[in-house]
């Protein structure tokens, strides 16, 4: 380790002498008629170049002043919330490895100050690496490299097939919605439909509870104070779907409304005929009565008495089956009216839960996607930028209520076997463990890539965060003359 | 907000005898007018014997070519029965963890005509477009469309929508769009389309579906059934479209079922044995009467389905088929070929498998960690049908 460290020193040491040489040999060259302005021109490069050199020498003293990392030790700092990395770390261990891994969980802050102070090799985080913690590492000379494990999101969804006047909300927009003592009662008032609205959302003791009060609401210990008093909470996604569409069964029923409607008029329509039908039977009864009395008093002949009295018995017949046919007529109307208030309820239940927005995992709208519909979220600030989650918009960091499961390290630490053997252990674990954790996995072409930064076949991507929060890569050569792919896939 | 949801008045779009024919010719036709008919109401149209529109797209395109006569792929009955499974989420007894199932949907073929499926108008008034991403796909050079005002996207259905534009022809497919109260539309993705172009793209390109085939392309339209005669391929949805894979004309996908199902951008049709029973009503169990008219009409989209077949263009709850929106639903009701099932189709061989996303060596330096680009989502392609 420490050869690998003094071949390292003795390359910078020979670019600095390169741009030392470099530096004096540029007055040299100079041979401009016009020597005022050249002479000023060239005392500024001078002046520049020294100011680069004197920083330089500089980064690489404190760069000679890191400590030596112990041989066999790796040493790891950051976050534990949602990650992959303790249970590797012990997967790793548990291979026989020699290497001894000490894990701690300072938190990132702290984490990214030390690995920039050469005390730890790898960090790992839910996010990457500020600037200035990027500018502490650059002061001693360390560039720096981050692997992508995983990557999370929050999905803000309502019920599929539903609508309150929009598409897309802001990231403010959705921290005023869940936030303590939020006034937002209606869609309304951000901007949507004049509906109802209420949001729902996991236990406090849930992960998921900690990601959102962390990414969304912006809470460095997500507790139930952080959220309004009328969050529905849930204890699985099973109740999840019953505040936001009633749930399978309210659904099915809800579903057989027009059916069952339908039903009901048939049944009344035939009630109504049956009715008529009985009305019928009793004018015909009274009828054929006021008939068989009319041939006891006209004295009618014994034939003739017989069929007004044959005629008698088969109204009453009649009568009595049409009694009997709305009477089971009545029946069937009851039946088909209970079910059709059941099913009324189960509507009136479902429609209710028209505005009703709860947060998931991406792993949960995954499964639910038929039942859910996400929002899309931009940013609160610059130019409108709705994105859809999906699994590229959230490995790419483009969602943004999406988080990276990052490994981050330097190049110096990178040098060391002990860390590009436990690092090439967790890529090779990552998927599984990500998909057992549903977590969004690494995408294959990923996960080769990184391998590759660790087999040698490719150069590491040196990760340099914009002042803006931004954070860029350097190129990869032969990823420069690629098309970027059309990664704005639609989704059902 | 989004209420104005006539559709009495819904514009189709029929193309005239001359206006496919026509271009392809020399440069100078492509600066005038295109012939490119609109009707604006199929029911005032109608008169005499009605005329079948005309196709979309090319006449060697995927979608206007008979494949009566084409081989069967040897895996064809393999595909079918992997089509059929439908992923789906059980939970656990006793609650917790959920986990994935798969099930043989043993559903009949249905045709929406109304929610997932796609309106497509032509005319109306000059209407905003607005992007509600950086870059919407093909939207950055797309700002004004005409648009009949009083047909509107319903988001609910992710806001399929399908503009033509006359005054040459190209279509343009947006995904998530909605009527704005300002009468702009806003959406998250375009994709422009020429009408005269092979009706796909070169491979992993996306577009307004997953697949990355035009919304509108396969689409029953009301004159086709008016005039019972439908002379293209249909687009189909399958509960079980392969993941990963994809054969041209798709270009991309979204499906989830196994590596070895029907892929998307696969070509179907009808055995020729089959003949289609009547449906069963799948709430009542009853069987369905259809009138004279539905009759005729799904003798129609059965004719379709045996000499074009149909592109698997997405995955659905059950097969589906898609009826232009707003004005095919006072035509069928779109349970008339219940009595059909994917085991009666067979998939016509199959051309060059491509892995979505793809995983050449090209790609493999694409990255990983958080990127500062402006626009992930944006589109290569902003001209039309980006194609072959």
């Amino acid at each position: 380790m420490t050869n690998v460290s003094m071949t390292r020193r003795a390359r910078r040491n020979g670019a600095v002498a390169l741009a030392l040489a470099g530096v004096l040999l540029l007055p040299a060259c100079s041979h401009d008629n016009n020597r005022g302005a050249t002479d000023l021109v060239a005392d500024a490069q001078a002046r520049e170049y020294d100011a680069e050199l004197a920083t330089q020498r500089q980064v690489q003293q404190a760069n000679e002043a890191l400590p030596d990392r112990p041989s066999g030790q790796l040493d790891i700092d950051g976050s534990s919330t949602i990650s992959l990395t303790p249970a590797e770390v012990d997967a790793y261990q548990d291979t026989g490895t020699n290497t001894t891994i000490n894990l701690n969980e300072n938190g990132e802050d702290k984490a990214f100050q030390e690995l920039c102070a050469g005390k730890i090799d790898l960090v790992s985080s839910l996010r990457p690496i500020s600037r200035s913690e990027w500018d502490a590492c650059q002061s001693v000379g360390l560039d720096v490299v981050q692997f992508q494990i995983a990557s999370d999101a929050i999905v803000i969804a309502i019920k599929s097939e539903s609508d309150v006047g929009g598409d897309c909300l802001t990231t403010d927009q959705v921290q005023d919605i869940w936030r303590a003592g939020s006034p937002i009662t209606n869609w309304s008032q951000v901007g949507l439909d004049d509906v109802p609205l209420r949001v729902g959302g996991p236990q406090l003791s849930s992960t998921d509870f900690q990601v959102f009060g962390k990414s969304v609401l912006g809470s460095l210990a997500p507790a139930l104070t952080d959220v309004r008093s009328d969050y529905f909470t849930y204890d699985n996604f099973d109740q999840a779907r019953r505040f936001i569409n009633g749930g399978p069964r309210y659904i099915r029923r809800a579903l057989k409304y027009p059916e069952l409607a339908r039903e009901r008029g048939v049944f009344k329509s035939e009630l109504t005929t049956a009715r008529q039908v009985l009305a019928d039977a009793r004018d015909e009864l009274h009828a054929a009565l006021a008939e068989r009395a009319k041939g006891f008093r006209d004295k009618r002949s014994p034939a003739d008495k017989a069929k007004d009295e044959a005629r008698v018995q088969a109204a009453y017949v009649a009568r009595t089956k049409a009694r009997q046919k709305v009477h089971d007529a009545k029946l069937v109307l009851r039946h088909a009216e209970d079910r059709l208030g059941v099913s009324t309820t189960a509507k009136r239940f479902v429609d209710r839960t028209l505005g009703h927005v709860i947060y998931a995992r991406f792993s949960d709208y995954e499964l639910f996607e038929d039942q859910l519909r996400p929002f899309e979220i931009s940013l609160p600030d610059g130019q409108r930028n709705c994105v859809f989650p999906s699994q590229a918009t959230i490995t790419g960091g483009d969602y943004p209520f999406s988080s990276q499961m990052l490994i981050t390290t330097t190049t110096r630490s990178l040098d060391r076997s002990e860390v590009k053997d436990f690092i090439r252990h967790y890529l090779n674990a990552s998927q599984a463990a990500a998909a057992d954790a549903s977590l969004v996995s690494l995408p294959d072409q990923t996960l080769r890539a990184e391998l590759a930064w660790l087999d040698g076949t490719r150069q590491p991507v040196l990760v340099v965060p914009a002042s803006n929060g931004a954070t860029t890569t350097t190129d990869d050569p032969e990823a420069s003359d690629t098309a970027t792919p059309d990664t704005a896939q639609p989704a059902r | 907000m989004n209420t104005r949801r006539t559709r009495a008045a819904a514009v189709l779009v029929a193309l005239s005898v001359l206006a496919l024919a026509g271009c392809g010719g020399d440069d100078n036709d492509k600066s005038s007018k295109s012939d490119l008919e609109v009707v604006v109401n199929p029911n005032d149209a109608a008169t005499g014997v009605p005329v079948p529109e005309r196709r979309f797209f090319a006449e060697d395109s995927p979608w206007n070519t008979r494949i009566d006569d084409e081989g069967v792929d040897p895996k064809s009955s393999q595909m079918i029965n992997l089509a059929r499974e439908r992923v789906g989420v059980v939970q656990h007894v006793g609650g917790g963890q959920f986990y994935r199932d798969r099930r043989i949907v043993d559903k009949g073929v249905y045709i929406n005509t109304e929610r997932w499926t796609t309106a497509v108008v032509a005319g109306g008034t000059p209407t905003k477009l607005v992007c509600r991403q950086l870059v919407c796909g093909d939207g950055a050079k797309t700002t004004v469309l005409s648009i009949p005002s009083d047909v509107d996207p319903d988001p609910r259905y992710d806001g399929w929508f399908t503009v033509f534009d006359v005054s040459e022809p190209v279509a343009y497919d947006l995904w998530r769009a909605r009527r704005e109260d300002d009468g702009s539309i806003s959406y998250n993705y375009m994709r422009k389309w020429d009408l005269n172009g092979p009706g796909y793209q070169a491979p992993q390109m996306n577009s307004a579906r997953g697949s990355g085939l035009p919304l509108f392309a396969g689409l029953i339209r009301p004159n086709e059934l008016r005039a019972g005669l439908i002379s293209h391929a249909l687009a189909i949805s399958v509960p079980g479209p392969a993941q990963s894979v994809f054969v041209q004309p798709a270009s991309a996908t979204d499906g989830n079922g196994r590596v070895n199902s029907l892929p998307e951008g696969a070509r179907i049709r009808l055995k020729a044995n089959v003949t289609v029973p009547t449906p069963i009503d799948p709430i009542t169990h009853k069987r369905i009467k259809l009138t004279a008219q539905q009759k005729r009409m799904s003798d129609a989209i059965v004719a379709a389905l045996r000499t074009y077949g149909a592109i698997v263009v997405d995955r659905a709850a059950v097969p589906t088929l898609y009826a232009q929106r707003d004005v095919t639903n006072d035509m069928i009701s779109g349970n008339e070929l219940l009595g059909l099932h994917l085991e009666d189709f067979e998939v016509i061989k199959l051309g060059q498998r491509y892995r979505f996303p793809p995983e050449d060596e090209a790609s493999l330096g694409l990255l990983t960690t958080p990127s500062s680009s402006a626009s992930p989502t944006s589109s290569p392609s902003s001209s039309a049908g980006a194609g072959q």
